[in-house]
């Protein structure tokens, strides 16, 4: 197993998540391409003040 | 490519004027699916008994001087995610085929049904709704009716390729980052994807509540909007349904665009888009008159935050299973879920206040015009079992950036409206209509111009 493979199954763990060994690097993968895109939306620089959009309406 | 079905409007004035009877179209589409679905895998199920005796019993009430509606004896299919009482909703699983069958219809498929509308099957769809090409690990790929090399688009590709295969007349699909768009764009036929909340999802099997949208395929404007129509609705049991009046989009269908203004998104919306999805885009943006190119500024980011909040959305709601049954997941599916559980909450928290930011954005993009236009695709179908797009001068992986235009625009639940154009390859591709919140008709108004320009080529 590589260490990105090692790692997710280390995060799974804090989480309650049993990731099974054979599908752990595939996994990492697709890891690897989620944190890509959401390093875009970190990267974006929003007014305070700007709100979440409405996702819950009483 | 349609066989001998003719178009929703037709058959249904067709059957409710006498010179048709339902049963008999009912036969001649299931003899249509008896000799190419083999070949093509666009139902899960198809129910043929229960359609001959739904089409019989339009018939005796027509001969009894009822109206059954504005679908009378329409062959309709509808994507596997949508509940049809008595049979399991797949939703394209196997985790899912051990429930017990819906007790009830869903509410969209009930209101075409009470049209008059003939239901014929479910149809083959991505593994939860997960994907732009419908290779289903379970049941198996969808093929493109232009090329069965080719792929029908996904998630919603059993119900386009029905559509564009002469199957059935009208199909439902579901739509959250461009499920109807993508294979409406691959097949070559128009598909609907409405305003977030106009269309109730009760009695559909979700991917991702927040984005989730349904909507309908079919093979001319007037068929589209006619369904749409008949669609319309409040349901209080969707959380998301909107409380508003039903705004028919038929009447206003041949209204011309003359006082619209037309803007051609660039951008983000021009990166990776192949000669054929430019020329498409040029074609129409002409047939409407217009030059002005206008700009959705973030719409990389727009899309990246849709992707994030699917990931980790559809990793929460199949969390018990993924840990219960993972090896009953396909593997492309499995393993996007279990990295989306892993996604830092701080993303999404930032990727809906994006999202208001992006909506703002494009309110104020529409104070300048009316609608937008996009490639719905950046290629036309993709082989099956292709792993890679050439976007531009890049090399990228292809499942995910199929629907790299349509992601931005689902994300803060724009309607859409996409048409058809042909290529010099003959493979189709698919312009995006988008239009402000709730302007649907609008949307249509455009592609009804368009369509009378007879500058588009559906199946």
């Amino acid at each position: 197993m590589n260490d990105q493979a090692t790692q997710v199954a280390a995060v799974a763990a804090l989480i309650g998540l049993d990731i099974p060994a054979q599908y752990r690097q595939s996994v990492a993968r697709q890891l690897v391409a989620l944190q890509e895109q959401a390093q875009l939306v970190l990267d974006l620089r929003l007014a305070e003040s700007t709100e979440p959009a409405p996702v819950f309406l009483p | 490519m349609t066989g001998a079905l003719l178009a929703a409007h037709q058959i249904a004035s067709n059957v409710r004027s006498g010179r048709a009877s339902a049963e008999e179209i009912t036969g001649r589409a299931l003899s249509t699916i008896a000799a190419r679905d083999g070949e093509l895998n666009c139902f899960t199920t198809v129910l043929a008994d229960r359609a001959i005796r739904d089409a019989r019993a339009i018939d005796t009430r027509i001969r009894q001087g009822e109206d059954p509606g504005a679908l009378a004896g329409v062959p309709v299919g509808v994507k596997d995610l949508y509940d049809v009482a008595g049979v399991v909703t797949l939703a394209g699983s196997k985790i899912l085929a051990q429930r017990p069958p819906a007790a009830c219809d869903a509410v969209l498929v009930s209101r075409l049904k009470a049209a008059g509308a003939v239901l014929l099957g479910c149809q083959n769809m991505d593994e939860f709704a997960y994907g732009f090409t419908t290779e289903n690990p379970h049941y198996g790929p969808t093929r493109n009716p232009h090329d069965t090399a080719r792929s029908a688009g996904g998630s919603s590709g059993g119900s386009a390729a029905a559509v564009a295969a002469g199957m059935v007349a009208i199909s439902l699909g579901s739509d959250t980052n461009g499920s109807i768009r993508v294979p409406s764009s691959f097949c070559g036929i128009f598909g609907l994807k409405p305003t977030f909340g106009r269309l109730p999802r009760t009695g559909s099997f979700p991917f991702v509540h927040d984005l989730d949208h349904l909507g309908p395929f079919a093979r001319c404007v007037r068929d589209l909007a006619l369904a749409y129509d008949v669609l319309q609705g409040f349901d209080a049991r969707d959380a998301a349904s909107a409380n508003r009046a039903v705004e028919p989009a038929l009447p206003d269908l041949e209204r011309g665009i003359d006082a619209l203004r037309v803007g051609v998104l660039d951008d983000w919306f021009e990166y990776g888009a192949s000669a054929e999805a430019q020329s498409a885009l040029a074609r129409v943006a002409a047939a409407c008159g217009s030059a002005q190119t206008v700009r959705l500024p973030e719409a990389r980011r727009a899309r990246a935050a849709a992707f994030c909040l699917t990931g980790a959305s559809a990793a929460a709601l199949h969390l018990q299973h993924l840990k219960s049954r993972p090896h009953d997941f396909g593997p492309a599916v499995r393993d996007r879920l279990f990295a989306g559980a892993l996604l830092p909450a701080m993303v999404l928290a930032q990727a809906q206040r994006l999202r208001r930011w992006f909506a703002a954005a494009a309110a104020q993009l529409f104070q300048r015009v009316d609608v937008l236009l996009a490639p719905a695709t950046p290629v036309v179908a993709t082989l099956l079992g292709q792993e890679t797009l050439q976007l531009g001068e890049e090399q990228v992986p292809a499942r995910p950036n199929i629907g790299l235009y349509t992601q931005p625009i689902s994300f803060i639940g724009l309607p859409v409206v996409v048409v058809p154009l042909s290529t010099e390859r003959k493979l189709p591709i698919g312009v995006q209509i988008i239009a402000p919140p709730w302007r649907e008709a609008t949307a249509l108004r455009v592609a009804a111009h368009l369509e009378r320009e007879r500058i588009l080529s559906s199946a």
